[in-house]
């Protein structure tokens, strides 16, 4: 139990640090930069559809390992 | 053959075939109302899915969307937060409601919230509030479908008979099938929209201006347009709190009727971390489109149109046509789902609810005159709006996200009272309607009005439910009792693996 405890602790923590990389002040350091550009797109942009899809990772590993059923 | 002749043959096909799939899915016989409202709770993985991301999607995401970022740009990627945690609800909410409804047959909000407070009012007052905010989303998609028509048959085919013959194929298929119909064509619908956004945003990105890169159209909005490629710092707030209001999309009548419908928990446990792929891979081409439509088609009046003009503009007429079936989709999947979510609040909440004695046959009659009766008054509002679609989606999501607080109460919180969920309720959604029509509140400190009715629904909730008396000790034990007995026998389950 102790050890499903610690489990969910884990990825609830890891679902909340990719949720704060696209919330501020996190997300706001990074929405008005334009250089360098990254796969064709500029900072900003490239940043938040990283961002968003860490925090679905996040997601499915907290499904994953956590939530019942 | 003229474009817009080609066009309008493939729309036609493709409303035949969502007809054929109406047929198809018809149950043959007597319909129970289990049968025909939640499809006999035997909704598998694969449909499950397609139909919650096709009723999630509707024409915001290929009309709408697109609309917004052309005006606003990045701004608009505040809605993927609520893409990607609002589904969260689907398991938070959806789990011990499809147990509840599967333990005691409910079919829709209003049941299970009037059962676990022992009020006929309460449950009428959930189904009034939801047909309420159900009625200007079904007007923004038959608003939707309505400029698609107009826009595609270059305004041979008037804004209101686009309507109307949207409505005539919706009404077609759902009479027919029920539920099965609605899941089925949404799964057709899910399918389609994806692909076809995808060819959309290819071509477009390859067409316009030929040599034109996905580089070279990035560092132009860089250089040319950067106000559409960064998030002001004051509009952070809005950015913070819009999923907030968005997470209505779960307590949205048509969304919460799949929890009832599918097969097993674990469909939703998975449905509530997968949707968002397909959410967020359903942008990325929207932003292609929208970006293209910035630079080459500065200045739209309506930026709604964006799509549509942009393909008619740059795309071959078969092309065009297809993907103007995947927008069609994308609205007759949110449609169908509304009208039909529409018929069972009257029918289980309201029609059952003051005559239990009604055969289901008579109240199953009643229900689908009623979908006839709901689309008309939808229609007759769509001809008097011409606001953004996103705008009136937001008010209708933030209007049903007042249902939220008795929910907590019948699923979570032994403390909730009768007096509190009506209070809460009864404020939410006066706040939700004054925060968002009297210009004088508008919207404060540029929060939606989904999130300051959802403040205040919530301090009344807690408030009154202090002081008020609970639901019965048997009612608290028959909820809160079965569920805690569910949860535990999971975790046995799990530890003994």
């Amino acid at each position: 139990m102790k050890n499903r405890k610690t489990r969910r602790l884990i990825f609830t923590l890891l679902w909340v640090i990719a949720f704060a990389l696209v919330n501020y002040p996190i997300g706001a350091m990074f929405s008005t930069k334009l250089e360098p550009f990254i796969l064709g797109m500029p900072f900003s942009v490239f940043y938040f559809w990283s961002a968003y899809s860490l925090l679905i990772l996040a997601g499915v590993l907290l499904a994953w390992k956590v939530m019942r059923d | 053959m003229a474009n817009w002749q080609i066009t309008l043959i493939i729309v036609a096909v493709y409303c035949a075939i969502v007809l054929g799939v109406g047929v198809f899915t018809r149950t043959k016989g007597e319909t129970s109302l289990s049968d025909y409202f939640v499809g006999n709770r035997s909704l598998g993985a694969f449909v499950a899915f397609f139909t919650y991301v096709a009723t999630f999607h509707s024409s915001f995401a290929f009309i709408g969307a697109a609309g917004q970022m052309y005006s606003g740009g990045i701004k608009f990627f505040a809605t993927f937060t609520s893409c990607v945690v609002s589904p969260l609800m689907i398991y938070i909410i959806g789990r011990p409601t499809w147990y509840l409804g599967q333990k005691y047959n409910y079919m829709t909000q209003g049941e299970l919230v009037g059962d676990y407070y022992e009020s006929k009012a309460l449950r009428y007052l959930v189904a009034v509030v939801s047909l309420i905010f159900l009625v200007p989303y079904l007007q923004s998609q038959i608003a939707a479908g309505g400029i698609i028509f107009e826009t595609i048959s270059e305004g041979r085919i008037s804004y209101l008979t686009g309507c109307i013959i949207l409505y005539a194929v919706i009404i077609g298929y759902i009479l027919l099938g029920g539920f099965k119909a609605v899941a089925w064509t949404d799964t057709v619908q899910g399918i389609l929209m994806i692909v076809m956004i995808w060819i959309a945003g290819g071509v477009v990105l390859v067409r316009t201006g030929g040599s034109m890169s996905w580089t070279n159209l990035m560092q132009t909005m860089a250089t040319e347009f950067p106000e559409k490629v960064m998030v002001p710092l004051e509009y952070w707030p809005t950015y913070m709190t819009s999923f907030i209001s968005l997470f209505g999309i779960s307590i949205y009548p048509p969304s919460f009727q799949r929890f009832f419908a599918v097969k097993n928990p674990k469909t939703l446990k998975w449905l509530s971390v997968t949707t968002p792929i397909y959410l967020i891979f359903f942008y990325i081409p929207i932003m292609m489109i929208s970006f293209s439509g910035v630079v080459y088609m500065p200045g739209l009046e309506k930026a709604d149109q964006v799509v549509p003009m942009m393909l008619t503009q740059y795309a071959s007429p078969v092309l065009v046509g297809l993907v103007m079936a995947g927008a069609l989709a994308a609205t007759m999947s949110s449609t169908d789902s509304q009208l039909h979510s529409a018929s069972s609040i009257f029918t289980v909440d309201i029609y059952k609810g003051m005559k239990p004695e009604a055969s289901d046959k008579t109240a199953l009659f009643n229900g689908k005159v009623f979908i006839v009766v709901i689309s008309a008054a939808a229609l007759a509002l769509s001809v008097h709006t011409n606001k953004l679609i996103t705008t009136i989606v937001t008010i209708a999501l933030g209007g049903c996200l007042q249902i939220l607080p008795s929910l907590i109460g019948a699923l979570y919180w032994k403390g909730a009272t009768k007096a509190g969920a009506m209070g809460g309720l009864i404020t939410g959604v006066i706040v939700v309607i004054i925060t968002q029509y009297v210009p004088a509140f508008k919207t404060p400190l540029g929060l939606s009005s989904g999130f300051w009715g959802l403040v205040c629904n919530l301090l009344v909730f807690f408030a009154v439910s202090a002081f008020t008396a609970k639901p019965s000790a048997e009612n608290i034990e028959k909820f809160h009792g079965y569920l805690a007995e569910v949860n535990r026998q999971c975790d046995e389950k799990a530890a003994s693996n």
